[in-house]
């Protein structure tokens, strides 16, 4: 009965309602696109990073972290690889072996990061062969050359199909050192990698470390939206523990993890601006709602209409109202994010090339977390519902007579 | 006749103290000396050895073999002969320059005074070590204090404190020398601090190539439990003569 007049009594004046309805239309709308915006951003940073550097979750021997030496390695395990695969999240692994050196051609020398990977592996994930500048990407895992950034070929003064010589410490004391041909220049992002990396094929590092059939770690890449803390959980209940260890990002890079903390707890203070203009808004509506309908609801208690019956009916009222915002609010939130989850936006110009000096693709994703239409939905709805209990306090004083002369 | 009595006294007098200065200073050089006595009988005038070179880590251990040569304090070079991915490997010692042949990248490498005191091939010897850069007996002041029992062995106990000009790390070294075969035994090293960082037991003295020596050298660094490196020696031919030119970096690449 009060439902029905509720919704019988918003149609009554269809222009205030739908007025009303889409200021909280797009509040919702705002809300939803500016979170998907960020945490867009910053799954899209995050995925940049690891994906060149440690992986979402990394799988190492049990104190290599602590101690990252070449013999902390473990045997390559075909059955680890078929555990970690078995999960649904996991999209890819990347075994790899990580090691120190030192790196020479002709009368230079600089100290390097050696990355011996499976170089099919590692395509899939972060599209290396692309980054190639000049020359060609490594192709099998047994191909004897290596690819090297262009900031540390510059440093070494040296071309493609040069020899570089490569001196290090191999597994168990034993020396490290071998000549390769460089087939290839790459363009990586981070400039620290840039000016440090030298890729190599997985087997060849080994061989060249004396570390036959051992890698310092399995980098494991997931969908972007999976629960890291939940699935580094599942995964090491799956694995022996006295053996492995599997480490998250924000274990492994804390100075991102506090980064993007400390970014986002700008993008809460815009919000709550945006949530405090909305209020306003809704408010200024409901307030004049109430303003045009006193002389409506002076009579209606003045005929017996119990007072509180009708604060209940203006808050249904009002919920409604809100309930239609949203929910539009979602579809459209909805819609205009797949549109761009499918045709991402590019950078141009300057901007592209500040995003490409840092690593991070020159393109704005957006994030379709399930978790923030909910979210802004239940926060826009929360506040009209509370704004919606202004209206009722008002009729609760109304004073009939006062207001039927109004 | 006045005159043949006063050079008669001078000289009695001269001969006083002359000897009475030579007993005060083999007093001096007595520690000096043992120590250059084990130096002498470790080393020959030249030498060529066989030694074998044991790692030993908590969960590991690791064995190469070698090669050496030495001449005096100036000359040495070491080859590696096995494992075969590291055969052919060479440290070369001449006067105050160390270099190391390394094949497998065709390279002379010149190690830089800096890298000296780093760890040489994995080992808890340093570079320093190895080469013998620093003598024993001339970078440093010795002081005799005292007798002990090594190894059921009678030794003098003797304190080695680096000159100031010599380019060593420790603050000071101890060393025991067996009072009889004059072979040291045990030496405790001292960093800056006065901490003992690392104990080096020499044992097994046996004759090889004609010379008693100490067959077997351990290496203890003390703050790393569980390692330690073993050197062996299998066979040494002392005093063979050997041409300077041989202590060459060109020679490096060629020796078998």
């Amino acid at each position: 009965m009060l439902l029905k007049l509720a919704w019988l009594n918003i149609w009554r004046n269809k222009r205030r309602t739908i007025i009303t309805a889409t200021s909280v239309f797009f509040a919702v709308l705002l809300a939803i696109i500016f979170r998907s915006l960020t945490e867009g951003v910053y799954d899209n940073m995050i995925h940049n990073v690891v994906s060149y550097s440690s992986g979402y979750l990394q799988v190492h021997q049990k104190g290599y972290w602590d101690e990252q030496s070449i013999d902390n390695t473990f045997k390559e395990d075909e059955q680890l690889y078929q555990e970690l695969l078995k999960n649904p999240n996991v999209t890819h692994i990347m075994p790899r072996l990580q090691t120190f050196a030192l790196a020479s051609y002709g009368e230079k020398t600089r100290g390097v990061l050696v990355l011996g990977i499976d170089p099919v592996k590692e395509k899939a994930v972060n599209n290396l062969h692309e980054k190639i500048t000049d020359g060609q990407y490594i192709e099998t895992v047994n191909d004897n050359a290596v690819v090297l950034g262009e900031g540390l070929a510059s440093q070494l003064k040296l071309k493609v199909n040069d020899t570089l010589v490569l001196l290090g410490q191999g597994y168990h004391a034993s020396s490290a050192a071998a000549k390769f041909r460089v087939k290839g220049l790459m363009k990586l992002g981070a400039i620290e990698l840039n000016n440090s990396v030298v890729y190599m094929p997985l087997q060849q590092s080994q061989y060249m470390h004396g570390a036959e059939g051992r890698l310092t770690s399995v980098s494991v890449m997931l969908d972007k939206t999976t629960d890291l803390e939940k699935l580094k959980q599942s995964i090491q209940e799956s694995i022996d523990p006295e053996k492995y260890e599997v480490m998250t990002w924000k274990e492994m890079m804390p100075e991102m993890d506090q980064f993007i903390e400390a970014d986002s707890t700008g993008h809460y203070i815009i919000i709550g601006v945006l949530y405090f203009v909305i209020s306003f808004g809704l408010f200024g509506t409901l307030l004049m709602m109430i303003f045009e309908r006193k002389h409506e609801l002076g009579i209606l208690i003045a005929i017996g209409m119990k007072k509180h019956l009708l604060a209940i009916i203006l808050l249904l009222e009002s919920a409604m109202i809100s309930l239609i915002g949203c929910f539009t609010g979602v579809i459209a939130g909805f819609l205009v994010i797949k549109w761009f989850s499918a045709y991402p936006i590019h950078f141009t110009g300057e901007l592209k090339e500040v995003y490409e000096n840092y690593g991070i693709e020159s393109i704005i994703y957006f994030s379709s977390h399930e978790k923030i239409f909910i979210v802004q939905t239940l926060i826009v709805l929360l506040l009209s519902i509370l704004l919606a209990f202004y209206p009722g306090y008002k009729v609760m004083k109304l004073k009939p007579v006062e207001a039927i002369n109004s | 006749m006045k005159k043949i009595q006063i050079i008669k006294f001078s000289a009695y007098i001269l001969v006083c103290i002359m000897a009475l200065m030579s007993m005060q200073l083999q007093q001096d050089l007595s520690a000096k000396d043992i120590v250059k006595e084990a130096d002498e009988n470790m080393r020959g005038k030249t030498s060529l050895a066989d030694i074998t070179i044991i790692i030993i880590r908590p969960s590991w251990s690791r064995e190469m073999n070698m090669k050496a040569w030495s001449k005096g304090d100036d000359y040495s070079m070491i080859m590696v002969t096995s494992p075969a991915k590291e055969k052919g490997t060479v440290f070369l010692k001449r006067v105050k320059e160390v270099w190391n042949w390394i094949p497998s990248i065709e390279r002379n490498i010149k190690l830089p005074p800096s890298m000296m005191s780093q760890s040489w091939m994995g080992t808890d010897f340093t570079n320093d070590d190895l080469v013998k850069e620093a003598s024993s007996v001339s970078d440093y002041d010795h002081k005799l204090l005292g007798k002990e029992t090594v190894l059921n062995k009678d030794c003098y106990k003797i304190e080695m404190i680096p000159k100031p000009s010599a380019a060593i790390v420790w603050e000071k070294v101890i060393v025991w020398i067996d009072s009889k075969d004059f072979l040291q035994l045990k030496a405790e090293f001292y960093d800056e601090d006065g901490e003992l960082v690392n104990i080096m037991n020499s044992s097994e003295v046996k004759e090889i190539g004609g010379r008693k020596i100490t067959s077997k050298i351990e290496m203890f660094p003390v703050d790393k439990e569980g390692n330690s490196t073993v050197i062996i020696y299998n066979d040494i031919i002392f005093d063979q003569p050997i041409n300077d030119n041989f202590f060459s970096t060109r020679n490096m690449k060629q020796i078998k």
